[in-house]
């Protein structure tokens, strides 16, 4: 041990004195300099440009490193360093001492990197956040660089020729950090931009992400140890004699880090079957009609929240002979266990079910989807987690999802918190917890559970997922000053007090005396400005919804404007003028919060603008504006701007509020809109551009 | 002994490198001769533990250099025929690093003996970049020695030096052989004859001689004559004789050739000398390759 780490020291002062190793730290800084965390590091919140910085360096700077440490490799395996050979210990230590100072070498080589990082963010943040900051920052690269220092190893032994292994692994590098899987599988060794979720410690991402690091720790362990064994026939000396209690040790090493890592592997191989599910249309489409035939629908359903396992009993009265087994929509992990349907007695049935529920990735993940699938918005409907639970009444958590039960029993073992329960009896029994729901139940029923931090954020405080990933309590910040924003403007007082929980799925629940919202996560946006009015879409169109978890919000369809479709199955975009109202709601509080009134006025102009009549042009000037919308849509969005500035003041308010009374969560037609703006007015909506002209 | 090899060969594909090489080496200098292509470096390589060989053992200090190699390495110092140090330490840290490679702590004391013996105390905290061809030569003797192995394996260490830089590592390498074996392979025949009297002679990887330096050069006595050549005649002389060394007198320009007669007697005027270990060894040579033929 002493004689590996005073060869360590002594290897790395090697490596640290070669200048030629140094470009690659210049080449380092370029990178990050050139990234855009780095223009962002005063406006953005310290965790976020650590993590932007992380992974931008991550898919981008491992390749260069290679050649600098298959350079540094294989130095000394050319034949004028016999005199190094003959001794014991250079080839005793040679590859763990190359490895070492491999890891070691790119810390050191990162630093100035870091150093400008941190400084940036303790002179524009604060000293304390530089080590959470910094903690983001090595958990993403090290365990990226520390799978590609080992392969390098591995690959520089096999091939022990400098430029063909630079070659390979440049390949091999470039393939691993330029492929864009759907989900974290057994390639994801540099992850990447993949699992850059707003939640890391809980929430979806984390069982697969868990897995697959898993996996990849137990190949890099595997990579490590078949470098040692072709070390013996590939470096230049005679191997020496090996002790038969070490080649007992080592084979029994192998054999068991082999068996974790196909172990793993399988795990990850089943979590991928089940991530990558697509909803089951069929038997949704079957659900329509099912559950109008429904006498009742009961649901009891244990779980496990340490590992996820769920066990699930449904009882059913219904028309005897009803054909149920084509028509489950149940979670693709709890099917795979067992279901077993059966019909007790004529027009009674059950189903038992029982496995790990294993959140489908179109239900989180940041990518498009075709419409259909987005349009089911939260159709898993539950999260089981280590310590965490929670349920959405219409979720594939019970077979038929898209039912309305009748009553709900939940039973959870170990729970440690409850942050949400709407109106469940809850009694304790033999140290498990019993929720109770009958009768008309919202949709979103309960959260529980996580290893959440309290953070004190404007206008409230919010729960927050420790580890959570970088961004996140920005986000949360945001979130919560745009309800208060809303609840101002529609009440003109200042807003409740909040609490604001981050929730795996809906991203946040937003609960204060007069309101609770859930709010489904934000759409990307190039910068703060944009990325408020884009949340206050989110936030006004869940103020819409409130106490519904609409499925056309669900996974913030709105942001593009491209489709709505609320409550209603037969709705169509075309014919609802909700999209107009709640859009111009949203920028009129946008607008009021940051009194950037040009902006506003020559957004509403731009649409005015228009030239619907030519239909290549109208497309064309649409591309520069905010949100998509028909013709229609953009009528109604500049008759409401009419309104609102050659009406009274409070007529715009006054026809939201009288809007979500009548209509909510669901939608209305233009006609609808302007009936409820003669009752607020005593006019039609198009009359408006013309009185304020005169 | 020492150094043992028995029936040691070494083939590369269809080249045989090393044929049934058979040797013993007790305390002492041993110098090892043979042309480019004999089989020395691979010999070497051999007892070095770098190379396995295709059959036959060598052993060092009755340790294996395939069955046991971690032993035989504790045992020996190397210094190659090329070498690349670390050009940016000095050599302090340098023989520093050689010391902890081979199991021992860092001793300043002996890393300073060793400067000093070597003559490169002055030049300690200098980087080892900066040095001569000749300052590095001697460093790397001292790494061979930092560690205080049994047995010194040299591989053409003087190759490339000044006359008097080869005279100090001669003298050094006797030095050593007091206490160490020292196996001093070599094509320079002055090397040998200054620092030993013990003498392997390799020529197309089989060991030709083996035995004092004045036996292998009593081989040669009565061989080897001198004559001094008209100009004119010298392109037929050339071809009927083995020529070992020959110079222009200025004067007349005549040519003054020590040789090994050909088939015919040697020219008349021509007498013969005492042979020197070079006139030994080209003879020898001469007569393998003939054979061989």
């Amino acid at each position: 041990m002493k004689t590996f780490v005073n060869g360590l020291k002594a290897q790395y002062k090697l490596f640290i004195k070669d200048k030629i190793n140094w470009l690659f730290a210049v080449a380092f800084l370029l990178i990050f300099l050139l990234d855009n965390s780095f223009s962002q590091i005063k406006t953005a919140s310290p965790v976020t440009v650590a993590k932007q910085a992380a992974l931008f360096l991550v898919l981008s700077s491992p390749i260069f490193y290679v050649v600098f440490f298959i350079r540094y490799f294989l130095k000394e395996t050319g034949k004028k360093y016999a005199y190094l050979w003959s001794r014991d210990d250079f080839g005793n230590t040679f590859l763990l001492t190359k490895l070492a100072v491999g890891i070691i070498g790119f810390i050191t080589l990162s630093s100035p990197t870091l150093l400008v990082l941190i400084s940036g963010i303790a002179y524009y943040h604060g000293a304390a956040q530089i080590l959470p900051s910094l903690g983001i920052v090595l958990l993403i690269l090290l365990s990226s660089y520390l799978f590609v220092i080992t392969l390098s190893s591995l690959m520089a032994i096999l091939i022990r020729n400098p430029l063909p292994a630079m070659a390979v692994l440049i390949l091999v590098v470039g393939y691993l950090t330029t492929r864009r899987p759907l989900y974290l599988d057994h390639l994801s060794a540099m992850p990447g931009f993949v699992y850059s979720s707003q939640i890391i410690g809980i929430g979806p991402h984390r069982l697969p992400f868990l897995a697959n690091r898993a996996f990849i720790l137990g190949v890099t362990i595997i990579f490590l140890l078949l470098g040692m064994l072709f070390a013996r026939v590939r470096l230049p000396r005679n191997p020496n004699r090996l002790k038969p209690i070490a080649t007992i040790l080592f084979g029994l090493g192998f054999a068991a880090i082999v068996g974790f890592t196909i172990y793993m592997g399988i795990k990850l191989n089943e979590i991928g079957k089940l991530v990558t599910v697509t909803p089951n249309f069929e038997a949704r489409e079957q659900q329509a009609l099912i559950c109008k035939a429904l006498d009742s629908y009961q649901v009891v359903l244990q779980v496990n929240n340490k590992n996820s396992f769920v066990h699930g009993q449904v009882t059913i009265h219904a028309p005897a002979g009803l054909d149920l087994s084509q028509s489950m929509s149940l979670n693709a992990g709890l099917i795979n266990d067992r279901l077993l349907l059966r019909e007790k007695e004529a027009g009674i049935y059950t189903i038992d079910y029982n496995g790990t529920f294993v959140v489908p990735v179109y239900s989180y993940a940041g990518i498009a989807y075709p419409r259909e699938i987005e349009e089911l918005g939260f159709a898993t409907g539950a999260m089981f987690d280590k310590e965490m639970v929670m349920l959405l009444r219409n979720g594939e958590w019970h077979p038929l999802s898209n039912c309305n039960p009748d009553k709900i029993e939940v039973q959870i073992t170990e729970l440690k918190e409850i942050y949400y329960s709407s109106t469940a009896q809850i009694t304790e029994e033999n140290e498990a917890v019993n929720f109770k729901w009958e009768g008309l139940m919202p949709d979103v029923l309960f959260l529980s559970g996580g290893d959440y931090q309290e953070e004190k954020i404007e206008h409230s405080y919010a729960l927050i997922p420790k580890h959570s990933s970088p961004g996140l309590l920005e986000n949360t910040e945001i979130y919560s000053k745009m309800v208060a924003r809303l609840q101002n403007a529609l009440t003109g007082k200042p807003a409740d007090k909040q609490k604001v929980y981050v929730t795996p799925l809906l991203s946040h629940a937003i609960q204060n005396d007069s309101t609770h919202l859930f709010i489904p996560e934000s759409g990307p946006a190039a910068n703060r400005e944009d990325k408020e009015a884009a949340i206050l879409r989110d936030v006004v169109q869940s103020w819409w919804c409130e106490g519904y978890a609409c499925p056309g919000f669900a996974r913030g369809s709105i942001h593009n404007g491209t489709y709505m479709e609320i409550s209603k199955d037969d709705a169509v975009y075309e014919q609802t003028a909700l999209v107009p109202l709640l859009y111009y709601a949203s920028l009129k509080i946008a607008n009021e919060g940051n009194t950037n009134e040009i902006q506003f006025v020559q957004i509403v102009e731009e649409y005015r603008n228009i030239q619907d009549s030519d239909p290549g042009t109208a497309a064309y000037q649409m591309l520069f504006l905010p949100f998509q919308m028909e013709a229609q849509g953009r009528d109604i969005f500049v008759g409401l701007a009419d309104l609102d500035s050659c009406g009274e003041e409070e007529y715009f308010w006054d026809l939201l509020k009288m809007a979500k009374e009548r209509y909510a969560p669901g939608y209305f037609t233009k006609d609808e809109l302007n009936a409820l703006v003669l009752e607020v007015s005593g006019k039609n909506l198009d009359q408006f551009g013309g009185e304020c002209e005169n | 002994m020492i150094i043992e090899t028995n029936m040691l060969t070494k083939n590369y594909g269809k080249k045989t490198a090393l044929r049934e090489v058979s040797f013993t080496m007790g305390r002492g200098v041993f110098g090892l001769l043979g042309p480019n292509g004999a089989g020395k470096s691979t010999l070497m390589k051999i007892l070095s533990c770098l190379l396995k060989p295709t059959s036959g053992t060598a052993r060092v200090d009755k340790h294996d250099t395939v069955k046991d190699p971690s032993e035989v390495r504790k045992l020996i110092g190397v210094i190659p025929q090329e070498y690349n140090l670390y050009n940016r330490l000095n050599p302090t840290e340098f023989l520093e690093y050689m010391l902890l490679l081979s199991g021992k702590d860092p001793d300043k004391k002996r890393i300073d003996e060793m400067l000093e013996r070597v003559n490169l105390s002055s030049v300690k905290k200098q980087k080892i970049g900066s040095f001569s061809g000749g300052m590095k030569q001697r460093l790397v003797v001292a790494q061979a020695l930092v560690h205080d192995p049994k047995v010194i394996l040299a591989d053409e260490p003087t190759a490339g030096l000044d006359p008097e830089e080869r005279v100090r590592f001669r003298n050094l390498f006797s030095e050593i052989g007091l206490e160490k074996t020292v196996l001093l392979s070599t094509h320079i025949t002055e090397d040998i004859t200054s620092s030993t009297r013990n003498l392997f002679v390799l020529n197309h990887g089989s060991l030709v001689f083996s035995g004092q330096v004045q036996d292998f050069v009593r081989n040669a006595e009565g061989k080897i004559w001198t004559s001094v050549v008209k100009n004119q005649d010298w392109e037929v002389f050339k071809r009927e004789n083995l020529i070992i060394s020959f110079m222009i007198l200025p004067e007349s320009n005549d040519i003054e050739v020590r040789f090994v007669p050909g088939k015919r007697n040697p020219p008349e005027g021509s007498h013969a000398i005492i042979p020197t270990l070079e006139d030994a060894y080209m003879l020898m040579i001469h007569q393998e390759n003939r054979k061989e033929e």
